[in-house]
């Protein structure tokens, strides 16, 4: 046991080097920076290579880049630097290049208190770029969590071929607990699938064997194209609806039909529970107490704590939330979650509890709504 | 030259249709084939050689060549090179755009590219215009032009890319025009044996747009001028300012030599490996 | 002088002090014109210093003089569409080409 007392951020760092991050390119940003100045210093001892840039929009563009000459590569930021990525990120989502964007939420929008959690970016994570495109968002409620979903995230980004956003908050960002990392080592690291046709034979965009195309880095020998442009197999621009509609097809089944593996999520006591409570985050945090408490007044009350935001999978809440009368959705934020979760279980059955002025949704006042429920 | 020019064949995608996206007359394939030739003469192996390209007329010319290429957003072209460099220091990698992408939106990157003088060679091909959006105007468009967003004339006074790369930090600039090809090959063979950041300003024209709309005539009318309108820095030096103005200077404008990004960060790694 | 370079002549094609088309110890070359490729931009009938270019009825541009060809490459650098190559040939010392 090696318990060392870790920040949220610094866990972050650490997973990517474990995970196999050898790239980071960024640009200062509270509450994200540490992870910027931690890669600095560790890339280069590991052989690994960082970058500050002109800006946030470059980073992202800088990782992607990266990314298709073989490295792992992410990159960190906050709201207004994930606004500015959003271009790039629809870029890596069509291209389908593996990369990792961390978010850590501070209270927007604009400048907003940039030293302030929130839970704001739900919804740009998911519809942030323009046009369709599915995406996989993973949140992380404690800094051993950290740890673990940043080596998720990269792992989900090369196995879908997808770019992944970690979405963290300010409070596990800066916040410090013990995290035992002695067993760091011994996670699952999952590498791109390389391909085993010849180079002529080779079709970046291929579904002839799964829905996702093995990836091939620049200067392996297969020379191909890839282009933001909606494209073929062969990654050749195209106008064809023939080609275009499998293209989509393929797209978003690569992340539906892997749902099982990418939703990660716990649940506790929701089985005849009369109230549910599905929080995220370090909103997460105050819930699971809540919870604890409500149970000492003798509540039936579950506890959904979602990590991965995206995709939402409607169909697991709606069963998990099944017996409840009521579904309780936490969030620093005026409603994003929530919309999903009415979705999925109905308006009328939806209580929201929504803080927006930079401090943390007390248990309290998750509590206040169980109460009423 | 000469018998060289079938090779010109052996670096086009097969699979790609031909001819090319571009119209009639137009500059851009002239500056491929000109890239091809430089490629060529230093034999490179095509696995080691990428194009990276930004949005544009000049963007769509990635598809067209066999090597690593990347067709990527509007004006980040060097954004992503810089990120493939990092991971692929010992790749030559070409980035190609047009003066709108590389100017305006890309102007950031295009600065930054140069200050931290990385190994890229930067061709921009620079017909004063965004063409393939319908002719609006560009920074590099002079005053006094009808162009789509400027009905009644531009009054925005252009810069010059190769100053602009020059005073942040480039270690090789150079201009030619499309008319002067064998000097742009050179030129740009010339870059890409650079360590440290190479901008070639290929000097073009759009007919279709720009020509059209300010009534100058065809492409073969834009190419004479081009030709009659430009001047070696040499001959440059010898002739008055009267002489000289309006005149496009063609040559090798910056040439020195400079500590290049990635050899210095393979420093850092070296200092940050002993230190560990 | 035959008729044909008397017309070439009178159409200001470039002379030498032989007489049209019939060049001396120069280089010369075998000009061909990939004519799908052309999109008939004209920069070739315009520029060839020998002027060894023309235009068909779709105005695509056609080898109208192929022997007054010297393998400038200047068309083939210049081609915005590859549509041109030119073998170089070397003439032997009575300046016919073979």
């Amino acid at each position: 046991m090696t318990v060392k007392l870790m920040q949220g951020n610094a866990a972050c760092a650490e997973g990517a080097l474990v995970a196999g991050c050898r790239f980071f390119a960024g640009y200062p940003i509270t509450p994200s920076t540490e992870i910027a100045e931690i890669l600095a210093r560790e890339l280069p001892k590991v052989g690994g290579k960082f970058i500050q840039m002109e800006d946030e929009i470059a980073s992202l563009a800088a990782v992607i880049g990266a990314s298709v000459g073989g490295l792992k590569a992410m990159t960190a930021t906050s709201g207004p630097g994930f606004s500015l990525m959003q271009e790039n990120l629809g870029y890596a989502a069509v291209t389908e290049i593996p990369c990792v964007i961390v978010d850590v939420q501070r209270l927007g929008p604009s400048t907003g208190l940039p030293t302030a959690p929130s839970q704001g970016d739900v919804m740009q994570a998911r519809w942030g770029t323009h046009g369709d495109h599915p995406i996989i968002a993973l949140c992380p409620s404690s800094v051993p969590e950290t740890f673990f979903l940043t080596v998720e995230a990269f792992n989900f980004s090369e196995k879908y071929r997808t770019p992944v956003i970690l979405l963290m908050d300010e409070v596990i960002a800066h916040m410090r607990e013990p995290f035992d990392v002695s067993s760091n080592s011994m996670v699952e690291i999952v590498d791109r699938m390389r391909t085993d046709v010849p180079p002529e034979w080779y079709f970046p965009y291929d579904e002839t064997f799964s829905d996702v195309p093995p990836l091939v880095s620049f200067g392996e020998g297969f020379r191909y194209h890839i282009t933001g442009l909606l494209h073929d197999r062969a990654g050749y621009p195209t106008e064809r609806q023939d080609e275009i509609n499998p293209w989509w097809r393929r797209l978003f089944a690569k992340i539906e039909r892997n749902r099982e593996q990418i939703v990660m999520y716990s649940a506790d006591g929701v089985e005849q529970a009369r109230t549910v409570v599905i929080a995220y985050g370090a909103t997460a945090r105050s819930a699971a107490h809540a919870v604890k408490m409500a149970r000492v007044k003798r509540y039936k009350v579950g506890l959904i704590v979602l990590k991965t935001i995206w995709p939402f999978d409607e169909s697991l809440v709606e069963s998990l939330a099944a017996s409840a009368h009521r579904v309780i959705v936490p969030e620093m934020n005026l409603g994003q979650l929530a919309l999903e979760v009415e979705r999925a279980v109905g308006r009328s059955k939806v209580t929201r509890v929504n803080r927006v002025d930079g401090e943390l949704i007390s248990p309290r006042q998750i509590l206040e709504a169980i109460g009423e429920s | 030259m000469g018998r060289e020019e079938h090779e010109i064949y052996e670096y086009l995608r097969h699979k790609k249709k031909f001819p090319g996206v571009w119209c009639a007359g137009c500059g851009i394939g002239i500056v491929l084939a000109a890239i091809i030739r430089a490629v060529d003469r230093m034999g490179l192996d095509k696995d080691n050689v990428a194009m990276v390209s930004g949005i544009g007329c000049s963007g769509r010319m990635s598809v067209y060549v066999d090597f690593n290429t990347m067709h990527t957003t509007h004006g980040r072209a060097l954004a992503f090179a810089t990120g493939l460099k990092m991971a692929r220091p010992d790749m030559h990698i070409l980035v190609v755009m047009g003066d709108g992408d590389a100017l305006a939106i890309g102007g950031n990157h295009f600065i930054h590219s140069a200050r931290r003088n990385i190994g890229l060679t930067a061709i921009v091909i620079n017909n004063s215009i965004y063409g393939m959006t319908g002719g609006q105007y560009s920074p590099a468009t002079p005053p006094g032009v009808i162009a789509a967003t400027a009905p009644f004339g531009t009054i925005e006074q252009p810069f010059s890319p190769c100053d602009l790369a020059a005073a942040a930090g480039a270690s090789f600039v150079a201009r030619s025009t499309v008319f002067h090809a064998g000097e742009l090959d050179q030129l740009i063979e010339q870059g890409m044996r650079k360590q440290g950041f190479a901008l070639i300003e290929a000097v073009s024209y759009c007919h279709t747009t720009y020509g059209r709309m300010n009534r100058i005539g065809s492409a073969v009318d834009m190419m004479r001028a081009l030709k009659e309108n430009s001047i070696t820095i040499e001959a440059a030096a010898k002739m008055s300012e009267e002489e000289r103005r309006g005149k496009i200077m063609r040559g090798v404008l910056v040439d020195w030599d400079i500590p290049e990004y990635t050899a210095e960060y393979e420093k850092v790694i070296a200092r940050a490996q002993s230190l560990a | 002088m035959s008729v044909k370079e008397e017309v070439a002549l009178q159409q200001g094609a470039p002379t030498t002090k032989e007489g049209p088309a019939r060049v001396r110890g120069q280089t010369r070359g075998r000009v061909r014109v990939f004519r799908n490729w052309c999109k008939g931009c004209g920069l070739c009938i315009a520029f060839c210093p020998q002027q060894v270019f023309s235009e068909d009825e779709e105005h695509h541009s056609v080898v109208a003089y192929p022997e007054r060809c010297v393998a400038c490459q200047w068309c083939t650098m210049h081609c915005p569409d590859f549509a041109i190559v030119v073998e170089v040939i070397k003439s032997p010392e009575d300046g016919v080409a073979k």
